[in-house]
């Protein structure tokens, strides 16, 4: 992956979450991380920062992660950036009960452990 | 008249009871009659009484037939009972006492009294009936207070149920909040863990086991966390037809590497073609897991575990809103499920907690306590039965009964079977990828 980072912009509120997520995934040189902790300037930021895959909380202040899904689905450049929803609000249960998907977005639920969610991110970004 | 004859004369005509003196047999007659008696027949005069026959007085003249035959036999009755009427046709109950006398030229006769006692009879029947009234009203007032006693237990019951229902749902709704808001910092935690161990330098020693001590507390923790939210959301069920013996060999292979690990052998003992059933297949799959589990953790030393399947029948074992397979007599079709295994069982004084939430017998720190909770709240939402004893021959025997669905009555549409596979990602559309880390 060497020569290719792959850019993942990561929304969520949880601040110390945000900062430790973009260091173990940035440690590995495979990804280039970009962090939003206020879901208001999501839109802009994935404008600017034009990821490969987006991470996104669900539940957050001022915006919930659903709305800044919708914006960013709104969006001719991003449409085509696959989401995942990384959020406590769900067990790992349901998202496998029905095939990752809910409401036709893929989730993952938290508390998740990075080679698992490395190996959600690789599946996405190969 | 002597001073003599007149005192009796005046006691007899003032006397409240009959006085008389008559001839026995058909054609008796009355020799003597005080007013009483006069009075107590309606007779005109005491000479209209004196001139009508004794017989005439009598409702069955078989009365007087017999009153004659007993006094000639014994020369008196006493307290003798008879059916008479007035002159005037007025019936009364008279109670006679006599004596068979005889005269100077041989004649006999009978000397008595009479006494009018149909107001006393009346009354001794209305009190033989109130007394038998009383009784029936007793016998009924007893069984109804055993009706009330029972119910009251019946009561007690439900009250006790309901009021560990209620707590039981104000803990899981509450230890789930708490549950949701700790999966945050739990996660912090566990991103911290793996920064840290990723970036440990070589030969660190006791820095990598206290990593490795704050992954597993983590990662305990979140095993309490997603049992005490399976409490609060087993609710939400989503139920379809389905093959038992399906949902058990998919289950199985979810334990395989597990039963390897133990040397657990495992007996399938699954009854052919199989009723469909009505459930939510992840989660009965998550209820036999739990049962599988507890059983390889039983036997650490190895053992067998046997899960059979059968039909059974019987009546009004189990609710169900849906249609329902009903046999001949009323009788219902049902799935069982049993779960064995040959560990050391579980002491009898601890069996009725077994389904309590937070009650394990596991060592501490490998039991969250809810495992069985949570598979009692599904079992019970699927309005099937579950019940966990020690068995005849040694270790647990867990039996479940699902009420069975007629194959004629499918309502909805039976999906193909998930395909599940542990730890394990496969891609799905939209790139998706499934996780799933029991």
């Amino acid at each position: 992956m060497k020569g290719a980072k792959k850019r993942v912009l990561i929304v969520d509120d949880e601040v110390s979450f945000t900062r430790l997520l973009k260091l173990n995934l940035e440690q590995s040189d495979g990804y280039e991380v970009q962090t939003v902790n206020a879901p208001l300037t999501a839109l802009a930021e994935a404008r600017r920062f034009q990821p490969e895959l987006i991470l996104l909380d669900v539940m957050m202040p001022d915006l919930p992660g659903g709305d800044v899904a919708a914006q960013l689905l709104a969006d001719p450049a991003l449409r085509h950036v696959p989401i995942i929803f990384l959020t406590a609000a769900i067990k790992k249960a349901e998202v496998s009960a029905c095939g990752g998907l809910v409401g036709g977005l893929p989730f993952v639920a938290k508390p998740v452990e990075m080679k698992e969610l490395r190996r959600v991110l690789d599946a996405y970004l190969a | 008249m002597t001073e003599v004859e007149k005192r009796y004369a005046e006691l007899m005509d003032h006397l409240p009871v009959g006085v008389y003196r008559n001839t026995p047999g058909d054609e008796g007659r009355f020799l003597e009659a005080n007013p009483e008696l006069v009075a107590m027949f309606e007779a005109e005069s005491r000479e209209q009484l004196l001139g009508c026959r004794v017989n005439d007085l009598y409702v069955d003249p078989g009365q007087r037939k017999v009153f004659c035959e007993k006094i000639l036999r014994h020369g008196f009755v006493r307290e003798h009972e008879l059916e008479l009427k007035t002159l005037k046709g007025r019936r009364l109950l008279a109670e006679v006492n006599a004596t068979l006398k005889r005269d100077k030229g041989g004649e006999l006769y009978i000397d008595g009294v009479i006494a009018d006692v149909t107001e006393r009879k009346r009354a001794e029947a209305d009190l033989r009936r109130a007394c038998a009234e009383l009784a029936r009203s007793q016998k009924a007032l007893k069984s109804t207070m055993r009706q009330l006693l029972a119910s009251r237990d019946q009561l007690e019951q439900a009250q006790l149920g309901l009021i560990q229902a209620a707590r039981f749902e104000s803990v899981a709704t509450l230890a789930a909040g708490v549950a949701h808001e700790v999966k945050n910092p739990l996660q912090i935690i566990l991103m911290g863990v793996d920064y840290l161990d990723a970036n440990l330098p070589p030969e660190s020693g006791d820095l990598a086991g206290v990593v490795g001590d704050i992954r597993e507390a983590a990662r305990r923790a979140n095993a309490i966390i997603r049992e005490i939210l399976e409490l609060s959301v087993a609710a939400r069920l989503d139920r379809r037809e389905a093959d038992m013996n399906a949902v058990v060999e998919r289950s199985l292979t979810l334990v395989h590497y597990e039963a390897q690990a133990a040397r657990v052998q495992v007996v399938r003992d699954l009854a052919p073609s199989l009723p469909p059933v009505l459930i939510d297949t992840v989660k009965i799959e998550q209820v036999l897991i739990n049962l599988f589990l507890n059983s390889l953790q039983a036997m650490a030393q190895g053992g067998r575990l046997t899960v059979s399947t059968r039909v059974e029948r019987a009546r009004d074992a189990v609710r169900s809103n849906g249609a329902s397979t009903v046999g001949e007599g009323g009788e219902h079709q049902f799935v069982a499920v049993e779960v064995r295994d040959n560990g050391p069982g579980i002491p009898r004084e601890l069996l009725p907690k077994v389904f309590d939430p937070f009650f394990s017998t596991k060592p501490v720190g490998v039991g969250t306590g809810l495992g069985l909770a949570v598979v009692r709240k599904i079992i019970d939402l699927h309005e099937a039965t579950i019940d966990l004893a020690n068995g005849a021959e040694g270790g647990v025997r867990v039996a479940m009964r699902f009420r069975a669905r007629s194959p004629t009555t499918s309502v909805m549409p039976v999906p193909d079977a998930p395909k599940r596979q542990r730890t394990a990602i496969r891609p799905a559309s939209r790139k998706a990828a499934i996780l799933e880390a029991r």
